[in-house]
């Protein structure tokens, strides 16, 4: 059946929303979306990204396959399932290797890159611990001249930086498991900001250098890219959920799903911009009490404020924050939220763009939001890394350098591929 | 210590005091690898030494115990241990280059046996190292009291002491093992560390760690110590090294991946084959170097010897030192070295009440000291008018 068709699917277990897309990609390396499912996830099953029920998001992700794959009219190809993996247990370090360039013109070859880079990948991480992703960073030439893709220069020395995610093995699997449950054994699992990098940044913002922002219900991501290689990233168990969480605690009003709808469908902003200065909210009693519409505001700004900070203080140690030249792209739920660019601008003193998914095409329509930007984004990825595994080493030549290194599946496929 | 580090290896002793030092003995001597230390074992009881089967057996003090141990009085004790009877465990250890004792603390063969010999070796210059066990604290204070007692009678003669509590198996065994396989499993895993830290002494050519490592980690202070143990066997698969390590961090007497963390010194020999290449070194050792806090002082040795070919082993000491100034004022200022804390991530101590709503059952999230999941403005202490 998957002879002739190649199906990717993407799932997202989302502390708001399980998400799976199903898309095809033709033989020319064009990719469409067919399907969308998507089920809400019952608040407290997925809290901070980590799964705290495992037999109600195993159902709701059940409920979501099913309906894309209703939709899609075709099976998911359990070879080609992607999901996304987050959580604050993800950490990232900086790996380095490198070659010698022998043969009599010394010139750098593909192979050479190939090597420098499974070297650069060997690193050593805790036992308990899993590598999820390694992407190339840059490569140095001679010690000296930093350059992207050194291929067909001449040099001695070829030193290859990766940027390797790695994550607790136990966590991971745990993302792993509902997808095991169902009977889909072989899915490959990816950072979901490497995700979102591939769903909403152009070519030229990789080349030149951005911070993606990718802020869903239960946490926020970053990761920073410059001469299309990733430099520095992290997650931080803040989301769109803290500020709902934030505003009941601090309002003493029980109710989580109603502030987490009032966030979702603007109701705040709007009755701002209307004129009304005070946000009748149905108390804990049954009497409705009126909340300053100033109050709310300065809670959502306070937390966003914070989180922005956090993140450039920890950008501020890897002192890459001069790269950043294109700014800031936000993705994820979060940055629907009204003032959120604002606030992001006024922290890291940056243009700011919010993240749609680009290059989008298929039947699906509903797509184009910044909550899809990470699926849609893993999908994409997805398929590039399927044209990795098919073709062979020498696609890395092909595929313009763009975050190659793809899967650990990908890069034991490589290592296993090619013998020096 | 008149000792010359060059023909150390030569004749490596191991002794065990007392009923559980036999036991531990016993172990030792069933494995393959201890074929080259001389080993004996040495008790006021009659019934444990005839139950262990060690050719080497020492009854000390049986004129006038009968053979019938000492009953946890460490004067007994040492009487036994001053009785000439004991003239032939100085022969036995007279012509070694290593001496390795164990023995259980808070007995009363073991507590002064222990320091009894280690005088002895300092008399004749042979460096001693002690690998003793801490009493159960359900055992009670007063066996703790005199097994802490032995320990300081024992530090200024011994080299390397090297004490592990009991209770540390509580932590790794599960709590349905049946008890006999329990204990016989922690004198294996003595047994272990014996060999592993007897193994490291003996063949170091790539990075040397030796006993002068130990001596200066250990030396003097009161500590406390976990060792680890981890082997694994080449054809297990290409992360052979892995599973060692992962071996090695299930260790019964480690306690656990944290109490690495939390360790002021480690010490990690790596020991494999001829074959070991230097990628897996670099591998394992880097792994392990994740593991350790900022502040550990790490001591990393490397090894290949023949007896290993197609073996990976790692052994770990790990060493936490206790902040008393016990053992003599020269010491306390030595303690400086070593932080007395390690920065941890505990939050401020909250003097009001703050509910964390939704996130209260969840995993903690703190970062630079906040707990994230508090709503910030009440962290920062900013008043808002909440309506009515």
């Amino acid at each position: 059946m998957f002879k002739n068709r190649h199906i990717i699917t993407a799932v997202e277990i989302g502390t708001s929303k399980i998400c799976v897309l199903i898309g095809e990609g033709s033989p020319q390396g064009h990719l469409s979306v067919l399907a969308h499912g998507e089920s809400a996830v019952e608040s407290g099953a997925v809290c901070k990204g980590e799964i705290i029920e495992m037999d109600r998001v195993t159902r709701a992700l059940d409920e979501a396959i099913e309906k894309a794959e209703y939709s899609a009219d075709t099976e998911i190809d359990s070879n080609n399932l992607y999901i996304a993996i987050t959580g604050s247990h993800i950490r990232s370090m900086r790996g380095s290797g490198h070659v010698i360039v022998t043969g009599e013109s010394r010139k750098i070859t593909p192979d050479h890159m190939v090597e420098a880079l499974k070297n650069a990948t060997m690193v050593g991480i805790p036992p308990e611990c899993v590598i999820l992703n390694s992407i190339d960073a840059n490569f140095v030439i001679d010690g000296l001249r930093r350059i992207a893709d050194p291929e067909g220069q001449i040099a001695d020395k070829l030193e290859a930086f990766a940027h390797i995610i790695y994550g607790n093995r136990n966590c991971v699997e745990n993302f792993l498991a509902p997808l095991r449950e169902l009977g889909y054994d072989t899915s490959i699992p990816v950072f979901s900001t490497i995700s979102a990098a591939s769903g909403v940044l152009t070519d030229e913002e990789l080349k030149n250098g951005v911070l993606l922002v990718d802020m869903g219900a239960g946490t926020t991501e970053y990761m920073l890219f410059h001469d299309s290689g990733a430099h520095a990233s992290g997650v931080i168990p803040v989301g769109c959920d803290h500020i709902a969480n934030d505003l009941s605690v601090g309002l003493d009003i029980n109710n989580i799903s109603l502030f987490r709808k009032m966030l979702v469908n603007n109701t705040i902003h709007s009755r701002k911009e209307n004129g009304q200065a005070f946000i009748e909210i149905e108390g804990n009693i049954g009497t409705n009490r009126k909340i300053p519409a100033v109050t709310i505001e300065k809670i959502i700004d306070l937390r966003l404020r914070e989180l922005f900070n956090l993140i450039l203080s920890q950008l501020q140690s890897t002192r890459m924050l001069p790269f950043i030249d294109r700014g800031i792209v936000l993705t994820g739920g979060g940055a629907l939220l009204p003032q959120v660019r604002e606030m992001a601008g006024s922290v890291f003193e940056m243009p700011v763009r919010i993240g749609n998914p680009i290059e989008l095409s298929g039947a699906v329509t509903n797509l184009k939001s910044p909550r899809y930007g990470m699926v849609f984004g893993l999908l994409k990825h997805g398929e590039r890394d399927r044209q990795i595994r098919k073709s062979g080493p020498e696609m890395i030549k092909n595929i313009d350098r763009k975050l190659i290194s793809a899967s650990r599946e990908t890069m034991r496929w490589l290592k296993n591929a090619i013998k020096f | 210590m008149a000792a010359d580090n060059a023909d150390i290896t030569a004749r490596a002793t191991v002794i065990g005091l007392g009923n559980a030092g036999t036991r531990i003995i016993k172990e030792l001597s069933l494995m393959s690898a201890s074929s080259w230390l001389s080993i004996a074992a040495a008790d006021t009881d009659k019934a444990s030494l005839e139950k262990s089967a060690i050719p080497n057996c020492f009854p000390v003090g049986f004129e006038w115990t009968q053979g019938l141990g000492c009953g946890g009085n460490v004067i007994k004790g040492e009487r036994a241990f001053a009785h000439p009877s004991r003239n032939v465990i100085n022969d036995f250890i007279k012509e070694s280059s290593l001496l390795v004792v164990a023995g259980g603390m808070g007995g009363g063969t073991a507590t002064a046996g222990c320091s009894s010999l280690a005088r002895t070796a300092k008399k004749m210059g042979i460096p001693s190292i002690f690998i003793v066990t801490a009493p159960f604290s359900f055992e009670g204070h007063s066996k703790r009291e005199i097994s802490e007692a032995g320990i300081k009678m024992l530090l200024p003669d011994a080299d390397v002491v090297i004490s592990i509590p009991n209770d540390i198996l509580y932590s790794s065994i599960p709590s349905h093992t049946p008890a006999e396989e329990a204990f016989r499993k922690s004198d294996i895993e003595i047994a272990r560390a014996i060999l592993g830290i007897t193994e490291i002494i003996r063949c170091r050519n790539i990075l040397s760690s030796d006993l002068s490592d130990f001596k200066n980690v250990l030396q003097k202070r009161k500590s406390m110590c976990c060792i680890g143990l981890g082997t694994a066997q080449r054809s297990e698969g290409e992360n052979f090294c892995h599973l060692a390590l992962e071996r090695l961090m299930a260790s019964p007497l480690l306690g656990g991946i944290d109490s690495l963390k939390e360790a002021n010194a480690a010490i990690l020999t790596l020991t494999g084959g001829p074959e070991l290449n230097i990628g897996e070194m670099r591998h394992t050792l880097e792994a392990v170097q994740r593991y350790t806090g900022p502040e550990t002082k790490l001591i990393v040795g490397a090894n290949t010897d023949q007896l290993y070919a197609g073996f990976i082993h790692i052994t770990l000491v790990s060493v936490r030192y206790e902040m008393l100034p016990d053992i003599g004022g020269e010491e306390s200022a030595e303690t400086s070295d070593f932080p007395e804390q390690t920065p941890s991530d505990q939050p401020e101590l909250p003097l009001l009440p703050v509910s964390k709503g939704i996130f209260s059952n969840t995993s903690r999230n703190i970062y630079a000291s906040q707990d994230l999941d508090i709503p910030t403005f009440l962290r920062q202490g900013i008043h808002l008018d909440k309506g009515r």
